[in-house]
């Protein structure tokens, strides 16, 4: 093999949280193959212009502008009458996606039914809740570093988190009384 | 503390991102406030569960298939480096001749013609904008002796205003408009339904001009300069009929 280029060296441990935003932004593994893909090309493109401490941050804000450009183009070419019908099945087809995924050993212990709910959940969240909910809750990156990945301020990651948090607990709340109405 | 002061405070408080004032403050409310212990107890349920449960693992060719991608475009960006100066250079040169050339033998034609449709763009637009508006006038009055007057002091000349009821063309009224960075006198006709704008403002030189027939954007243009003043007829009118109208002017 040959040796990595600096570029690869940095960017290419990233790789797996690059997908995992992306997903969750389109919600579509094969799109979010397309958006890293996209990504990569573009942050190698851009490399001789980075000259930040972190490239996490720095790939996850590009894999989002491509993904935003990727969401931004379905929405263009989906037909205007079955947009929201495309939507729902978007988001079936997600949740199937996730459901087939190979069980991990801690993923088992997790009743299948409340995974399930979680997943939907967060899918249904806006996105601009989910992807600071990914990065922080999934990715564990600090309130700077979302900053720089999401293009905004610190004080407004610290309360969007916040909301996405309190929105992400009652969806929840409702959605357990639904499946679960003698359970209260 | 407040409970709600505390809330907003919670998730911050479980990302460890909130002072060390702020956070004794809010570590003491939530150790007597049920309430919000519960909901910062769920906040890092929900956020462990999702640990466990939500991440989407990338497929195992994913690696593979970037880096294949990388090393093609590496490959094609130090090629197009290599190749580039000579082919670059020859271009350029080649570039530079025609430049000049057509520069040269263009320049003067280019210069006043480029100028003209630059003012027929604005005038259209001046035209275009009239329409989306409420109202084209200022001052509405058919009337030439109340229109003319209502110019003075506005303007830096005297605009033609003439009562055309009697050839077909009534006179709507007057209004300012800003074009070439100077306010001018703009007079509204009308021929049957259809509403003319005239612009106007004095000349560079004192030479007439003779009309200059135009479309823009499907609307009919006719400029000319007469009597030290440069005019603009615009309208979706007919062309021979805004002759006409220019005839008459």
């Amino acid at each position: 093999m040959v040796a990595k280029t600096p570029f690869e060296e940095l960017v290419t441990p990233h790789l797996q949280a690059a997908f995992n935003l992306a997903y969750w932004i389109v919600r579509s593994r094969e799109e979010a193959e397309d958006v890293v893909q996209d990504a990569y090309m573009r942050a190698f493109r851009a490399f001789s212009g980075f000259r930040g401490a972190a490239a996490k941050p720095w790939l996850l804000a590009i894999v989002r502008n491509v993904a935003y450009r990727a969401l931004q183009n379905r929405k263009r070419t989906a037909n205007v009458i079955f947009f929201s019908e495309d939507l729902k099945h978007r988001d079936q087809e997600a949740l199937s996606e996730a459901e087939s995924e190979a069980p991990s050993a801690e993923s088992i212990l997790v009743a299948a039914e409340e995974k399930q709910r979680l997943l939907s959940v967060l899918a249904a969240l806006s996105v601009d809740y989910r992807e600071v909910i990914v990065l922080r809750e999934l990715e564990g990156l600090t309130y700077h570093e979302i900053a720089e990945a999401i293009e905004a301020p610190v004080g407004t990651v610290m309360s969007r988190l916040s909301r996405a948090r309190a929105e992400l607990r009652d969806r929840l709340a409702r959605q357990v009384a639904k499946d679960e109405p003698n359970a209260m | 503390m407040q409970c709600r002061e505390a809330h907003e405070l919670l998730s911050a408080l479980l990302d460890d991102e909130v002072g060390a004032e702020q956070q004794q403050a809010a570590r003491a409310h939530i150790a007597g406030c049920s309430l919000c212990a519960e909901v910062a107890r769920d906040y890092r349920r929900i956020g462990d569960k999702l640990r466990t449960v939500a991440r989407m693992p990338a497929p195992p060719d994913l690696a593979d298939k970037v880096l294949a991608r990388l090393a093609t475009e590496a490959r094609s960006a130090s090629d197009n480096r290599r190749f580039h100066w000579r082919g670059l250079a020859q271009q350029a040169a080649t570039l530079l001749l025609v430049c000049g050339l057509s520069g040269f033998l263009g320049w003067h034609l280019a210069q006043s013609n480029f100028e003209q449709r630059r003012l027929e763009r604005d005038v259209v637009a001046a035209h275009v904008r009239s329409l989306l508006q409420d109202s084209t006038v200022q001052i509405a009055s058919s009337e030439s002796h109340t229109v003319k007057p209502w110019f003075n002091g506005r303007i830096e000349f005297a605009p033609t205003v003439k009562d055309l009821t009697a050839e077909g063309f009534p006179l709507i009224g007057g209004r300012l408009d800003f074009i070439d960075n100077r306010r001018i006198a703009t007079l509204v006709y009308k021929r049957r339904r259809h509403v003319i704008n005239v612009f106007m403002w004095p000349a560079d030189g004192q030479n007439p001009k003779a009309p200059v027939p135009s479309v823009l954007q499907g609307y009919n243009t006719v400029t000319w300069t007469a009597g030290g003043i440069t005019f603009w007829a615009v309208s979706d009118l007919n062309a021979k009929e805004l002759g006409q109208l220019q005839g008459l002017l």
